[in-house]
C-alpha cells in the first residue's frame, strides 16, 4: 500500500482552533485561561523562591549568605566611594566592589558576583546600560504604537464589510 | 532582549505583504512578550516605590511569566477571546507566530543571568544563543523604526483588511 502524502491542511486541526476560539462557552473558556496564566504565575513565584536567595534576603540574614552568587539587575549608582559603589533599585539598596573607573554617579548597571563575609558583594561582571534611558524612550512608543494599533483595528472592525 | 523597535520592525517586514488585519496583530504580537511581562513587573516596582511595601524578586521575576513560550500561547489565547469573533483566529496565530518570533531575537542575546527559561514549565534551566551583544539593535533600531513606521503606514492606507 503506497504511504498516504501528509495533508498541509489538516482540517481536524482547523477545527479544534475554530471551537477553541468559538463563541460557544466563550467566557468559561476566557475564565479557564485566566486561571492558567494566574496559576502559572504563582507557580513560577514559587519556584524562583524556592531557586533563587535575593540579596534583601541576603542582607536580612547576611552571615548566612556569605559566599552565595549573587545577579543583580537594573540597579542605580547612587554614590561611589573609592572602588565601592552603593547601588539602589526600588526594592532594596546593596554595596558593591570593586566598581570599574568608568562608573558614574546615576548610571544603571547590571551585576554578577558573590555576596561577601563583610556584608557587601564581590562583584565579577558590571554590564553598564548606557543607553536604558532610550530603550524606554522606544518602549513607551512601541506601547504608544501597539494601542493605537488595536484601536484601529477594532474600530475597523465595526464598520460594515464592503 | 532587543529593544521593541527591532522586534516590531523584523516582525513588520517579514510580514509587509500579508493582509492588513494579519499584519497589525502580527506588529502587535512582535512586542506583545514584553509588554505582557515587563509592564506588570514595573507597575508593582513602582508601586512599591510609591507605598514602601515591599515586594519580593520571586514575584517581581514572576511577571515575566508570558516572556516564556508556552505560557505566552495560552496568554495568545486570552487576547483573542476578548476579541470578536471576525478576527479571532487572524490575532490568534499571527499573535502567536510574532511572540515566538520575538522570543527567538531575544536567544540571540548575551546576558548576565544566562537567558531565559524557554522550556518552563518543564524545566528552569535558562538557554540564550549569545551571539549578539545586550543593546546591540539600538545600532539597527532607528532603521528599522523607520520601516515599521513606512510599512505601517503605506498598508494601513492601502491594505485589504482581512486574512488569517
Amino acid at each position: 500500500m503506497a504511504p498516504m502524502a501528509p495533508s498541509t491542511t489538516d482540517p481536524r486541526r482547523g477545527r479544534l482552533l475554530a471551537s477553541l476560539l468559538s463563541d460557544r462557552h466563550r467566557w468559561l473558556k476566557f475564565a479557564a485561561l485566566t486561571v492558567l496564566l494566574l496559576g502559572g504565575g504563582w507557580h513560577l513565584s514559587w519556584r524562583l523562591d524556592r531557586d533563587i536567595v535575593d540579596i534583601g534576603e541576603m542582607l536580612a540574614d547576611p552571615d548566612a549568605h556569605v559566599g552565595q552568587p549573587v545577579m543583580l539587575g537594573n540597579f542605580k549608582v547612587v554614590a561611589i566611594r573609592g572602588d565601592e559603589a552603593e547601588l539602589w533599585s526600588p526594592w532594596t539598596p546593596a554595596l558593591a566592589h570593586p566598581c570599574p573607573a568608568e562608573l558614574q554617579v546615576g548610571d544603571a548597571v547590571s551585576l554578577r558576583g558573590t555576596f561577601g563575609a563583610d556584608h557587601r558583594i564581590l562583584a565579577d561582571t558590571w554590564s553598564v546600560h548606557e543607553l536604558l534611558w532610550l530603550k524606554k524612550a522606544i518602549g513607551l512608543a512601541a506601547m504608544a504604537l501597539v494601542i493605537g494599533l488595536v484601536g484601529f483595528e477594532l474600530i475597523a472592525l465595526r464598520r460594515p464589510r464592503a | 532582549m532587543p529593544d521593541l523597535v527591532t522586534h516590531a520592525g523584523v516582525g513588520v517586514l517579514l510580514r509587509a505583504r500579508a493582509p492588513r488585519s494579519s499584519l497589525v496583530w502580527f506588529a502587535v504580537g512582535s512586542c506583545l512578550p514584553d509588554l505582557a511581562s515587563r509592564v506588570p513587573g514595573l507597575g508593582l516596582a513602582l508601586a512599591s516605590w510609591l507605598t514602601g511595601l515591599p515586594v519580593s524578586l520571586p514575584v517581581l521575576e514572576a511577571t515575566g511569566l508570558c516572556h516564556m513560550p508556552l505560557p505566552y500561547l495560552v496568554l495568545c489565547g486570552w487576547v483573542a477571546l476578548l476579541l470578536p469573533a471576525r478576527t479571532r483566529a487572524t490575532a490568534f496565530v499571527n499573535l502567536w507566530v510574532a511572540g515566538w518570533l520575538h522570543l527567538s531575537l531575544d536567544t540571540l542575546q548575551r546576558h548576565l543571568n544566562g537567558g531565559y527559561t524557554l522550556a518552563y514549565p518543564f524545566s528552569m534551566r535558562r538557554m540564550e544563543l549569545g551571539w549578539i551583544e545586550n543593546d546591540a539593535s539600538l545600532t539597527v533600531a532607528p532603521v528599522l523604526g523607520l520601516a515599521l513606521l513606512g510599512v505601517l503606514g503605506w498598508r494601513i492606507a492601502r491594505g485589504r483588511p482581512t486574512g488569517s
